[in-house]
C-alpha cells in the first residue's frame, strides 16, 4: 500500500510537466528548420529585453505588400557578447534578416544573424542553429 | 484573455465590477513595467541572469529541502531518523531559502509583470504554490500534531503519507510552470 502510494504520488507529479514540455524553448519545439526565412526590411524597433530579445521588421512583400515580423534573439547579454549594443539598430536601419519561423506559421521567427547593407554581419546568439557565429570560424 | 494574475479563468464574458477589476490588474501590471526599476532589469546585462542564478539556487535548497521531509514520509528516503528530526532540523534552510527565492521571483515579476499576467503557465504556478501553502498549512496544524505516536515509524500514517506525496507532485509542477513561463506563450 505504501509503495503504491508512493509510486502513484511520484507518478502524477512526473505527469504535471507534461504540459509544459510543448512550449520547451528548445529550438525545434517552437520553430521550425524547414521554414528558413530571410526577411529584407526596416526595423521598425528593437526590444533589447531579458531574457530574449525581439527585433521588429517591417518586411516589403513582392505585392508590394508590408508585413511586420518579429525576430527573437538572445539576451542582452548575449548580444553584447556578440559585439551588439543597445544602438546597433536604430529604427530605420535596412537589413536582412536570417531566421528560421514559428511553427504556429505566425509572422515570427527566431534569428540567425543581421546583415547590413555594408556587409556588416551581427549573429544573434538565440536558439538559432549557427546564431552564435560558429559557421564563421 | 479574460484572467487575472492569480487564477485561470474560462468564463467567456466579462461584466461590470469584473471588468473593472481585471482592467486594473492588468494596468498594475503595465504599471509596473513602466518603472525604471523594472526597464533597469529588463533591459540589463547582468541584473536579469544574476537574479535568475539566485532564484534557481533558492528553488533547489528550498524545494531540496522541502523534497527529503516529502520522502521521509512516503517512507522511501532517511527512514533511520525520526520524522520530526527530518522536519525540524531542515525547516529552517527549506523557509529561508524560501525567503530567498519569493524576493527573487519577485524581481524577476517586476521586469516583466504584463508577460506573467498574460502567461498561463504563470498563473498555472500561482495557483500551484497556493495549494501547496494550504497543503503545508493543514499538515502542519491537522497531522504533525501527533507525531509522537508515529514519529519513528519508516512511513507515516495515510494523511502524512497524503501531504507529502502531494507536496512533492505540487512542487515538481511548481517548477515545471516556472521554467516555462521564459520560453512560453
Amino acid at each position: 500500500m505504501r509503495a503504491r502510494l508512493a509510486v502513484l504520488s511520484l507518478y502524477a507529479g512526473l505527469l504535471l510537466p507534461v504540459a509544459p514540455l510543448g512550449a520547451h524553448h528548445s529550438f525545434a519545439a517552437e520553430f521550425d528548420i524547414k521554414r528558413p526565412v530571410k526577411l529584407k526590411g526596416t526595423v521598425t524597433r528593437m526590444d533589447w529585453i531579458n531574457p530574449h530579445s525581439w527585433i521588429h521588421i517591417d518586411v516589403k512583400g513582392a505585392d508590394g505588400k508590408v508585413v511586420a515580423w518579429m525576430v527573437e534573439g538572445g539576451s542582452p547579454n548575449a548580444l553584447l557578447r556578440l559585439g551588439f549594443t543597445k544602438a546597433a539598430l536604430p529604427p530605420g536601419s535596412e537589413v536582412v534578416v536570417e531566421g528560421f519561423q514559428a511553427k504556429d506559421g505566425s509572422n515570427r521567427a527566431v534569428g540567425q544573424f543581421v546583415a547590413f547593407a555594408d556587409g556588416r554581419k551581427l549573429f544573434l546568439g538565440g536558439s538559432a542553429p549557427g546564431a552564435h557565429g560558429d559557421a564563421d570560424k | 484573455m479574460g484572467a487575472n494574475c492569480f487564477s485561470v479563468d474560462r468564463r467567456p464574458a466579462l461584466t461590470g465590477t469584473r471588468i473593472s477589476r481585471v482592467t486594473a490588474i492588468l494596468s498594475i501590471c503595465e504599471w509596473i513595467d513602466s518603472t525604471a526599476f523594472s526597464t533597469a532589469i529588463r533591459e540589463s546585462t547582468w541584473w536579469f541572469p544574476i537574479i535568475e542564478t539566485v532564484h534557481v539556487l533558492g528553488i533547489a535548497a528550498s524545494a531540496g529541502t522541502i523534497l527529503f521531509v516529502d520522502l521521509r514520509l512516503l517512507g522511501i528516503g532517511m527512514k533511520r531518523e525520526p520524522l520530526s528530526e527530518v522536519l525540524e532540523q531542515l525547516q529552517p534552510w527549506t523557509l529561508s531559502a524560501f525567503l530567498v527565492m519569493v524576493i527573487s521571483g519577485a524581481l524577476l515579476f517586476t521586469s516583466e509583470a504584463v508577460k506573467c499576467y498574460h502567461s498561463v503557465f504563470f498563473q498555472i504556478k500561482v495557483g500551484l504554490l497556493v495549494l501547496a501553502a494550504v497543503n503545508a498549512a493543514l499538515f502542519h496544524a491537522k497531522v504533525y500534531p501527533g507525531v509522537e505516536v508515529w514519529d519513528n515509524l519508516p512511513a507515516a500514517p495515510g494523511r502524512a503519507r497524503m501531504a507529502g506525496g502531494l507536496s512533492l507532485a505540487l512542487w515538481i509542477g511548481i517548477i515545471a510552470m516556472g521554467r516555462a513561463i521564459a520560453y512560453g506563450k
